[in-house]
């Protein structure tokens, strides 16, 4: 107990030492705040993307699933976030980074109103991205709380812990912008996969090796060893419907797109692009294979104790010391993405929603100022969800990842379609939106609800666009170049 | 389109039709006496996947800055 109370100590003390640190490096301009200046390099990009990209998911739901379902959970989630995340940023984050550049813009709600030269595409992106990325903040509250409450045997009370991790990520986040987010996201990422490497290779040696390790598996349940395709997720329609998700929507986070915008050079970017694949191998082989081999070791397990055979083999298979130290790899997996998402709603609030309202032209520190304050009373609004909202909020988390696969195309086609309009926009955000809505959970569909609110989107934004009259040459000129 | 364009997108559908696989039927085989064959077909299609980033990376992806 006291040695966890030292662990998370340090911890603390260090990213509150990187938010000071950032903070003397700032130089007060909204771009510099909320941007780091356009100056990220491939090093801290890479760990800023990668961070926020590998959540407390990665150590909790996944080995869990692959406890029930055997390696199949690698097989249909990490190729194809592998191929497709970098491939994104490549075919939307290059061109919206040039045209964010040109512009000015500092949100990517901000970049497609510019884009458009129309303020209703800004605000229903904004509108869209809020609605689908609170409840993925309070998943992460709720879901640090209970780690912390389970490893100090419950001396930090559920509401304490939510509370900490809010406020630190918070007092950070307020002090360094976007250059404290990401800096205390190469520690975290460093912790994070350190953690996660070292654990694998640790309960693999315990177990005899991975050749006495598989074979235990072969013997116990060989199904886990290989795909199941009689169950839903890995039947074609599933399969295709899930890789769909999973493949579109990490580029479509508010708070991953706007580190794109960070980005210092594109050369930063192609060092992230060549890295992405075989970084994914080394996040998602580790937990898959360690939930296949719980099973065999902890079998029977169900609900939430199969969904902590993580801990419950680092308990049993590593050291104390190393064990003991294992929640912050989940602490620092939730703070990296909270702080993004922190950041980059504040950030939207001031530039899409203040500067709209203001009756005469912001002042570059206000713009600051108000971002540090509406990170607040965003931080105290997850919070206080946190403590209100019961398990529905997973339910209402999950459409989240669909919802944000329903704005790529109009991500997609803004900074590489000239012809497409703001009318063109806005139909597409609304159309595909309701039908996923609608359709949500759906009817007994063998295509999930996301595979036909894309395909509306896509409808809808291209007619639109070609029934509408061209834009305008001079806006197109200013974003385009 | 250009050359480099056709291969990536070529290469691009190769990948996803390679994980649409389901023409490939199960067995038990492990390989280096550990690896399933499930498993070894996605790393080995990861691995084409890098391929495919890096050659975006090299060719296809003409940078504004230098």
């Amino acid at each position: 107990m006291t040695g966890v109370l030292v662990v998370l100590a340090v911890y603390v003390a260090a990213v509150l030492a990187v938010g000071v640190i950032a903070n003397r490096r700032a130089g007060g301009t909204p771009e510099d705040y909320f941007l780091a200046g356009r100056r990220l390099g491939a090093l801290v990009l890479f760990m800023a993307l990668f961070g926020t990209n590998a959540t407390a998911f990665v150590l909790v739901g996944i080995p869990g699933r692959a406890y029930h379902d055997g390696i199949g959970v690698f097989s249909v989630n990490a190729p194809i976030v592998a191929l497709f995340t970098p491939f994104t940023f490549f075919l939307i984050g290059v061109p919206a980074r040039r045209m964010a550049a040109r512009l000015r813009a500092v949100t990517p709600a901000e970049l497609y109103s510019r884009r458009f030269g129309n303020a209703w595409v800004g605000a229903l992106l904004f509108v869209f991205f809020t609605i689908y990325t609170v409840p993925y903040m309070v998943t992460a509250v709720k879901g640090a709380s209970v780690v912390l409450a389970d490893v100090t045997d419950g001396a930090i009370a559920p509401w304490l812990g939510g509370l900490g991790v809010v406020v630190i990520a918070l007092v950070y986040t307020s002090l360094g912008g976007m250059r404290a987010t990401a800096w205390t996201n190469v520690l975290q990422g460093f912790i994070f996969l350190g953690f996660l490497v070292a654990a694998f290779l640790l309960i693999a040696a315990d177990l005899g090796g991975l050749g006495a390790a598989t074979a235990r598996v072969a013997d116990h349940d060989p199904s886990l060893l290989a795909l199941d395709r009689t169950k839903e997720l890995y039947r074609p329609g599933g399969w295709i419907s899930w890789g769909l998700t999973i493949s579109l929507t990490v580029i479509a986070f508010p708070h991953m797109f706007v580190r794109l915008m960070a980005a210092g050079s594109e050369r930063a970017m192609k060092i992230v692009c060549r890295l992405y694949p075989i970084a994914l191998i080394a996040l998602w082989l580790p937990p898959v294979l360690i939930g296949v081999w719980g099973a065999t070791i902890y079998p029977g397990l169900e609900g939430k104790a199969s969904d902590r055979i993580f801990s419950t083999m680092v308990e049993g298979h590593v050291p104390a010391a190393l064990a003991g130290v294992g929640f912050l790899a989940v602490i620092a997996a939730v703070m990296s993405t909270l702080d993004a998402q922190l950041l980059t709603l504040s950030s939207m609030l001031v530039r899409d929603g203040l500067d709209r309202v203001r009756s005469r032209p912001a002042d570059a520190r206000a713009d600051v100022r108000a971002g540090r304050l509406f990170a607040v009373a965003i931080a105290a609004a997850v919070y206080t969800l946190a403590s209100l909202w019961g398990d529905s909020v997973f339910a209402i988390a999950k459409v989240s990842f669909s919802g944000y696969v329903t704005l790529t195309p109009v991500l997609f086609l803004g900074v590489r379609w000239r012809r497409f309009t703001a009318a063109g926009a806005i139909a597409s955000m609304l159309v595909g939106n309701a039908v996923l809505w609608y359709l949500w959970p759906g009817p007994d569909l063998e295509l999930a609800p996301i595979v036909w609110a894309l395909a509306a989107a896509i409808v809808a934004g291209v007619g639109v666009s070609l029934m509408r009259p061209a834009p305008d040459a001079t806006t197109l000129e200013r974003a385009f170049g | 389109m250009r050359r480099s364009h056709t291969i990536a997108l070529l290469w691009c559908l190769a990948l996803v039709v390679l994980h649409l696989d389901f023409w490939r039927p199960v067995r038990d085989v492990r390989y280096f006496g550990w690896l399933p064959e499930e498993l070894a077909y996605r790393l080995v299609w990861m691995l084409l996947a890098t391929g495919f980033m890096w050659y975006v990376c090299a060719v296809v992806w003409r940078e504004e800055e230098r």
